[in-house]
This record gives C-alpha cells, structure tokens and sequence, in this order.
C-alpha cells in the first residue's frame, strides 16, 4: 500500500462531504467483492447480485455510516479546537513569563497604541453614531444654507426667516418644518435671583417634531408663537427641581426673562433637552424684518422626515425649491442653497460626506499606530522564534504541521495582545473617568445633550473593537514570523536541527525595519519631548496671586427687535455698561473692575510693521488687544517702562499704546518708548488701518498666566491699545473682589448686571483661577499621554536593537567561540557585536535628523520651540544609550560562550 | 451467521476487527474477508453491519480511519489500531479467551452435576 500522495493533505484539510466518503468507502467494497466473486468464475451480473446481497440493506447502512461520520467529524473538530488552544493558551502564557522583558515591551506597546485608537473609537461613536433619544431611527433632519461665494461661503445651520417660512410652506418630504433661535437670557425669578440660561425661541412645531408629551401642563401652541398672545415658557424638568424645588404648583408662576415675563405652560420630562441643550422654550416671534429676505441668517431649521420618504427624496426636492428660489429671488439668493442633513450631524457641523470620511481616515490613521507598533513586536518576537528552531523543529518531526506551528506561535502571541487589549481598555477607562466627570459636573454645558456621560463609555462596540486590532496585532506579532520562521527557506535546516536558528535570518527587511524605526524615534521625540514638557509645566503651573480674587466673563446685550434697535444697539450697550460698571465700582465687594476685547490669551493675530528707530521698519506678527485704562492695574500688572493708559488715550483718534516685553525685544536695543507701528494688513471691515500709533508704554509678557492653555500655545508679542465701556460686544470682562473665593460673588455679580439692565447678560462667568485649576488636569493627562507614547516608541526602537543584537549573537555563537578560542581579545570580539548595532542606529539617527530638518525647513513648523540645538544632540546622544544598553545584554551573552560548549553544539 | 443476532455479536466483530487491526492497517473489505477465512467461514459477516461497527468504534477513540490506495491501485480507507484501539484489544480478547474457555468446559465437561438425575 502506498499511503503518500499528494491528496492526503488536501483532503486532510477539506474533507469531502460524510456522504461522499461513505459511498466512495462501500462503492470499494463492492467492487472488490464483484472482483472476487468473477474471478471464482461467476458472471458479472451474478457476482454483482451476489455482492449486493452479502452487503444486505445498504440503503440504511449508508444513512447510519454517514450520520456516525458526521457526528464523528464535528466531535473530532470540536476535541481539536479545544485541544489545540487550551495547550497553546498554556504555551503562550509560559512564553509570556519566561520573556519578561520582551512581554512588558509588547505589553506597553501595544496597550498605548489600542488605548489610543479605542478612545478615539469611542470619541467617533460618541459624535458620529449617537441619536436623538425620541429619534433612534435618525428621521429627524437639518435644512442647512450653502452659501457658494464671498465671505460667508460655506455651509452653516442658521438660515433666515425668510427661508425658513418659503421652505415651510412647499417642503412636502419634511413634516413639521420647525425653527430655534439659540440665545441666553437672563433668568430673574420671584426672589429677585439671576441666573444666566439657554432658552430657545423655537416653532409651536418644534415639540411635534421630537413628540415628547410634557411631564406637566402642555408644550407651546401656534397661538403663542402671535406677536399679541401673552409671552409663555416651558422648562425643563431638571430645572423645576433646581430653581423651583419641584414645587407641584408651578404651572401658571411666572418667571423673567431679561426684560419679559413668561407664564410657565409646561415641564418637560426629565432628561429633554432638545434641540440642542435647552432648559427653557419660549414662542418663536419673528419681526416683519427678520421675515424680508435680505435679512440675516438667524434660525435653526430642522423637521422630521415624511413618513415613508428617504433623506435623499429630501434632497431632491430641497434642491428644485432651492432652484426656484434663486431664479425667483437672483438679487439674495444668487450665491445660497438649501441643503439637508441629519440633524445630530449638523449640529456636530459634519454636514455632508466630507467631514465624516475626515473622522474615519483619521480612524484609521489611529488604528495604523498599533499596526506600527505590531510590526515592530514581531520583529521581536521573530528573532525570540529563531531561537526556538529546535523546538519548532522537535514539534515538526513529531508530525505538527506547518499551519499548527503557525497557530501555535499565533495564539502565543494572542496571550500579549489579549493583555494589552485589556490593560488599553483600562487604560482608556480611566481617561475617559475625567470627561465624564466634566459632563457631569457641567449641567450647563454647550454640548448636545444626547452626546453626554453616558455616551462616553468602554461600550461592547469599543471592547470589540479593541478585540479586532488585539486579533490584527496577534496576526502580525504571531503569524508573519511563524510563516517566516517555518518557510521552505528556513525549514531544511530546521529539520536538521542544526544550530540555534542557523538557517533563519534576520534580513534586509528587518534591519531596514530597525533603521526605520530609530529614524522614526529620531524625528518624533524632539517634538515630543517638546510638547511633553510644556503641557507638564501647563499642567503644574500656579496661576498668578493676581489672579485668585478675580472673575472673568463676557458681558453682551441680549439682541432681538427690528432694525431700528439694532442700529441702537452699540451706543445702548455703551449705556448699559457703563451703568454696569459704575454699579460695580460702589458695591463694597468689589475692589476693581476692568474689560478688553479679548480675554488676555484669547487675543486675535495682526501683522504690523515697526519703526525700528532706524530707517527700516520691521514686521511683527502680534496679538493686539483694546483694554480698560485700569485693566493693567486690575490685574497687578506693573508697568516697567514710560506709562499706563489714562482717560485721554482711550479717545477717538488717540494713537497711543502699550507694549509687552516681547515685543520690546522684537524692536531690537534701545529705549522702545515715542517708536511707532502701524497696521501692515487692512482691518477686518475691509477700511485700512494706516495710522501710526506710538508706544506709550512697556508692561511684562503676563498674558500666559492668566489662561489654562497659555503656558501650552506658541506666544506671540503683544499690545493694547485704551478702550472705552461698549467699544466692543461683548467685552470681556474682569472682576477683582476684596476678600475670599471669588466664586462665592458670582450669585451677587448676576443680580447686579441685572438690576443695571436686565438685558446684560454675563456669559462663561468663572473665577480666573477655577478655570485654570480645571484645565491644568487636562494638560498633566495630555502630557502623560505624550509620554507614554514616546516612551513606548523608545522602548520599542530599545527593544528592535535588543532582539537585532540577540539574534546576531546567537547566530554568530560558533564564530565567537573559535576567535576566543584562536585567543581573541575580548575588545575585538565586543567590537564584532556592536558593529552593526553602531552601524544602525548610527544610520536611523542620520535618517531621522534629516527628516526633521526637512519637516522644519517644509513646514516651517517650530517644532521643538527653538531648542533644537539642546533636542537633536540630546535625542541622539539618547537614542545611542538606548542602543548600547539594549546591546549590552547580547554582548554579555556573546563573551560567555565557552569556544568548547559553542563548538560542541554544532 | 452472527446477522441474525447482532446484538450479541457486536462485540464479536469489533473483537475481530481489532484483532485483524492489530496485525496493520487494513480497509473493511479486508477486514470482512479475512474474518470470513480466519473463522473458516463460520462467521460470514453480513458485509452491511461490518461498516456501522467501524465507524462506531473510530467514534469510540479505538481506531482511526485514513485514506490511501489499496493493493490494486485504488483509493480506499484504511483502519488502524489507535493505542486506546490496542489497550481494549488487549482487554477484550483476555475477557473473551477466559469466557471461551469457560463455556468451553462447561460444554465438554463429562460430571455429572450434583442432584442431577442421570
């Protein structure tokens, strides 16, 4: 019998079907007994009567043959599988624990790159796959204005009245086409008590839409959206409970908004926030000029798809009404168009396929870090298998086939990134603990209130994910070094078993994948280091003493009415806020007030030219700013040279500034102050700013301190020009008060900005230090972050040049024991070892600094904060420890061998 | 004819067939013919019943089937012993030699049992 042919394998692998096998194994016999029967002398046609006969009912013992087959095989299956995999857990573990260091390496690794992509996973599905909770089905639509042309170009979701009531009254694929302001209003309830809060002025149709009955009373109607029904309002459960103690009678009380009294109609039910984050619901009533169409865009729309009709049905007839509209209206609507999306998307701005597909290449740009860090372990875990030929080899005599030796080294490889897997996804859930934390910290917060605690969370969508890229890296770890490492190439000497991994090697691809990687290393640790340090010393700075009595707001007018009150709205504002102010000024717990156009650190970009005091002028990018005359004072900010602002330089057609030191120093030497700079750029109202201004003045770059991200963003140098109270809205705005938490006078602050003018509204009012203290948690978890990747590409760089230092030891074994024996000195054979360590990580380092030369000189990027001279030496010199320590094991190893025991194993 | 008592002889067969597997493997037409020329034809296997009990004892662990070609160059299936297939040989044809033995003295035996009328 001859048992080797090439089917054996192939049908080994794919077994024909149970019936096929039973017929082919009794069709045998059959023929074999026909066979016998003919040649003692019977007929053909008896011997097959005959052979048929002694068989008996073969109809049933084929149905019972392949019904014992099948059962056999899918027991046989399941036994293997169990088998298999239990044994090689088993192995896998062991090899986990006896290559501790290779094991932390690919643990850490690969932990820091899923947590990565798991937490932007979970970031994605927050933002992209969340739904309204009355609307799972995602039915609910935003009708967006595409402006094509000029400064408004671009997508947005405000639209005008005028549209909104055009597309009202033809869109059939949208029922119940509904429209929201978004504003904030000052709350002033019956205790006199101001709270700032987000109302919207939506459609009596905007409650349809989400159909979410009211938990008391009743939802606006279409008569109070009537310019003579008396002002309603619908609040929200949350704040029932928070502002009225849930008090049952609420129904009927009425509440203030700014200037307007509001009869309570309805609570909504708990949770209901919609259409964004809205607590309080009054009328939309929009004015005859919000409804001409030249008025500005000033309304969300949004409405829920007729029943049976698709989003793309929408879009067609959207974009015929949009057609008819233009063609209708050239003078207005020449350069808009009307487009609609889901509204969850159009409210995150992911309006159309464009920022979506953005966020999943970034998704997978993510995902490539762990591949990244995948490729790298399997170099490892390549070389560790190479010294493992003997067993491979043991295991391939005692008949495990190539693809059982693949599994075995793939489900080794399992067992790490398994454990990553789970340690990423600790890691991720204790990054995401402080988010959450802020979400529910912040019940006033802007977000969407579907996206909120809940929707960041490990969820079984981010424990699969994190399993599919464990499976992907145990792939690449496991499987591409078993193939490798059990190829045609590498397997004749394996069976020889000859020297320990004599016939794998460690290629060109692996040593150009090592060079790779340290050049890699190279140009990502400056930058990295870089950034680390600063969001630690963001994250671990003291806010200024100044700045422990101080509150911050922006202070704006709430705006609304006809045309003619806008245009009063600048010098009304001036009113309103100095009114404000003066208010302030004697009310005992303050001890000083001041305002900017921009909070210090929150300043706009202009390039203005300087005099140099010679005949050139230069040019400076900077961040102006138009400040109180006592803001500097305010916010203890010594003046170190010439003066401060008075009344006079805050006048029309005053050209005086201030400096910060920054920008001194740009100006070069010398005394900076009666130098001038003009505007090189025209103003943003399009009317060039040619005027000189002259420095008055020179204070201390402070602005840094004053904000969370300040010691963190690249500074620019600053000036201030004087302001007075209503130049700009809103202002910000500064409060310093005498003694204590300045928190503790925000309740006060409100009742003042109201009582000065209800209309006032303080926004993002918080104490200068709080917000500091908040953010500076952010910064020590981002330089945390920056640090565990930089330390896991250092480790792995490390670790590269460990296993490429290993395998050449334990390849060149023999060699190294015949020079010791031939009397070697111990210098020549070390010299052997690290010559190729040196010879790659000298080649990485001078790929690696050549591609950030080039990234600095392309981008012109200031990438390392303008230490490179410090960073490039110091990442080099690094990256050379690193590669002399990884190789100093190897090379231990390599002086020990004993020239007799090295010989003897051949 | 062991057929018409299948429930008794079940243990036969896979006796025979384990002792015939003991010598190498072998394919059930084999099997069948050398069980028939082994007990000189007293036990003509029903050829039907000798496959269900092949497969039976592969599902028992006591043999293992694999493809191959036969002496005349054909694809069959080949049995062989596993060594679980080799421990109950070993067992069974120990238990059936000591049972053959006994009933065989009881059917030869010329004493007349006590109490018996003669």
């Amino acid at each position: 019998m001859n048992r080797r042919r090439p089917w054996r394998a192939w049908r080994r692998v794919f077994p024909p079907h149970p019936e096929s096998e039973v017929d082919e194994e009794l069709q045998f016999h059959i023929d074999e007994r026909i066979a016998d029967y003919i040649s003692q002398g019977m007929t053909p046609a008896a011997a097959r009567a005959a052979a048929s006969e002694r068989l008996g009912d073969i109809t049933g013992v084929r149905r019972t043959c392949t019904s014992m087959l099948a059962a056999e095989r899918t027991a046989a299956r399941r036994r293997r599988m169990v088998k298999v995999s239990w044994l090689d857990v088993k192995l896998g573990v062991r090899m986990f624990a006896k290559h501790p260091g290779l094991s932390l390496v690919s643990v850490f690794g690969m932990a820091v790159a899923i947590a990565i992509a798991a937490g932007y996973f979970a970031m994605f599905g927050a933002m992209l796959d969340s739904t309204l909770p009355f609307d799972p089905d995602g039915r609910v639509v935003a009708v967006l204005t595409k402006t094509l042309r000029g400064s408004a170009a671009g997508d947005t979701m405000l639209s005008s009245v005028h549209n909104f009531e055009h597309w009202r009254d033809r869109l059939k694929s949208v029922a119940d086409l509904s429209a929201f302001r978004d504003q904030t209003r000052n709350l002033i309830t019956a205790g006199k008590r101001t709270y700032l809060v987000r109302v919207a002025s939506m459609t009596a149709s905007g409650f349809r839409v989400a159909a979410v009955a009211p938990a008391l009373g009743r939802t606006l109607l279409a008569e109070d959206e009537r310019p003579s029904a008396a002002p309603v309002v619908v609040i929200a459960y949350e704040e029932w409970q928070r502002r009225f103690s849930g008090d049952p009678g609420i129904l009927g009380q009425s509440i203030r908004l700014d200037e307007t009294r509001h009869t309570i109609v309805g609570v909504m039910p708990e949770g209901f926030a919609f259409p964004i984050n809205h607590r309080y619901w009054v009328p939309l009533r929009p004015t005859e000029f919000d409804r001409r169409a030249e008025a500005p865009p000033s309304v969300n729309v949004f409405g829920r798809l007729a029943p049976g009709l698709s989003l793309e049905n929408a879009r067609t007839e959207l974009k015929t009404i949009g057609e008819r509209m233009t063609a209708a209206l050239p003078q207005t609507h020449k350069d808009v168009r009307p487009l609609v999306e889901s509204y969850t998307h159009a409210v995150l701005g992911l309006d159309g396929p464009g920022p979506e597909l953005a966020l999943r290449s970034i998704q997978f740009g993510v995902s490539l870090l762990l591949l990244i860090v995948a490729v790298n372990v399997s170099i490892l875990v390549y070389a560790r298998t190479a010294t493992r030929a003997g067993e491979i080899a043991v295991r391939t005599a005692l008949g495990a086939s190539r693809a059982r030796v693949v599994a075995q080294l793939f489900i080794e490889a399992l067992v790490p990134s398994v454990t990553a897997a789970g340690i990423g996804l600790g890691l991720l859930s204790v990054a995401l603990m402080p988010v959450r934390s802020y979400f529910r910290n912040s019940p006033d917060a802007d977000g969407p209130y579907w996206i909120n605690e809940g929707s960041l969370v490990v969820s079984p969508g981010v424990i699969i994910y994190a399993a599919v890229l464990a499976t992907i890296a145990a792939v690449i770890v496991g499987v591409l070094p078993a193939l490798k490492a059990t190829g045609r190439r590498a397997r004749a000497p394996l069976q020889q078993f000859s020297a320990r991994g004599a016939g794998m090697r460690l290629g060109g691809t692996w040593t150009a994948l090592i060079i790779l990687q340290v050049a890699v290393a190279v140009v990502a640790l400056p930058p990295a280091l870089y950034k680390a340090e600063r969001a630690y010393r963001t994250g671990v700075r003291q806010p200024p003493s100044a700045a422990a009595r101080l509150l911050r707001a922006t202070l704006e007018m709430s705006r609304d009415g006809d045309e003619a009150a806008r245009a009063q709205d600048a010098a009304l504002f001036t009113a309103r806020m100095t009114a404000w102010l003066q208010a302030l000024e004697s009310e005992p717990g303050v001890s000083g007030v001041t305002y900017a156009d921009r909070f210090p650190g929150e300043e706009g970009i202009a390039t203005v030219a300087a005099d140099t005091g010679g005949a050139e002028l230069i040019t400076i990018r900077a961040q102006p700013n138009f400040v109180a005359t006592n803001f500097f004072e305010v916010l203890g900010v010594r003046v170190l040279a010439g003066r401060g602002f008075t009344t006079a330089d805050a006048s029309p057609g005053a050209d005086a500034i201030v400096v910060d030191h920054a920008f001194a120093e740009r100006l070069g030497s010398g005394n900076v102050l009666g130098r001038r700079i003009r505007f090189s750029n025209p103003s943003p109202d399009g009317t060039e700013d040619s005027r000189w201004y002259e420095i008055i003045g020179v204070v201390p770059a402070f602005t840094a301190t004053f904000v969370p991200a300040g010691g963190f963003r690249d500074s620019l140098p600053r000036f201030y020009h004087a302001a007075r109270p209503g130049d700009d809205q809103p202002a910000a705005v500064i409060i310093q008060v005498r003694s204590g938490d300045p928190s503790g006078f925000s309740q006060r602050l409100r009742e003042i900005t109201a009582s000065a003018s209800p209309t006032l509204k303080l926004e993002r009012l918080v104490g200068v230090v709080e917000e500091i203290q908040r953010d500076r948690q952010a910064f020590r978890y981002m330089s945390l972050g920056i640090i565990a990747v930089t330390v896991s590409v250092l480790l792995l760089s490390a670790a590269g040049i460990y296993a490429m230092m290993s395998f050449t030891v334990a390849k060149r074994r023999r060699e190294i024991g015949i020079r010791a024996a031939l009397g070697a000195d111990a210098r020549h054979v070390l010299m052997g070892i690290f010559g190729r360590a040196a010879a790659q990580i000298g080649a990485g380092v001078a790929g690696g600094l050549a591609m950030l030369a080039a990234l600095e000189r392309l981008g012109g990027a200031d990438v390392m904060g303008g230490r490179q001279h410090v960073l490039l030496p110091g990442v080099a010199a690094l990256m050379f420890v690193v590669g002399v320590l990884a190789a100093l094991g190897p090379a231990r190893r390599g002086l020990a061998v004993q020239p007799i025991e090295a010989l003897r194993e051949e | 004819m062991f057929s018409k008592d299948a429930a008794v002889l079940q243990g036969t067969i896979e006796l025979l067939v384990l002792k015939r597997l003991s010598w190498g493997p072998m394919h059930g037409y084999g099997i069948a013919s050398w069980i028939e020329t082994a007990t000189g034809d007293v036990l003509r296997v029903e050829e039907g019943s000798l496959y269900p009990a092949l497969y039976r004892m592969v599902r028992k662990g006591w043999i293992k089937g694999e493809w191959g070609v036969s002496e005349n160059n054909r694809r069959a299936k080949f049995y062989e012993l596993t060594t679980a297939g080799r421990r109950e040989f070993e067992a069974e044809s120990d238990g059936w030699l000591r049972l053959a033995r006994a009933v065989s003295r009881a059917v030869t035996s010329t004493a007349l049992p006590s109490g018996a009328r003669p």
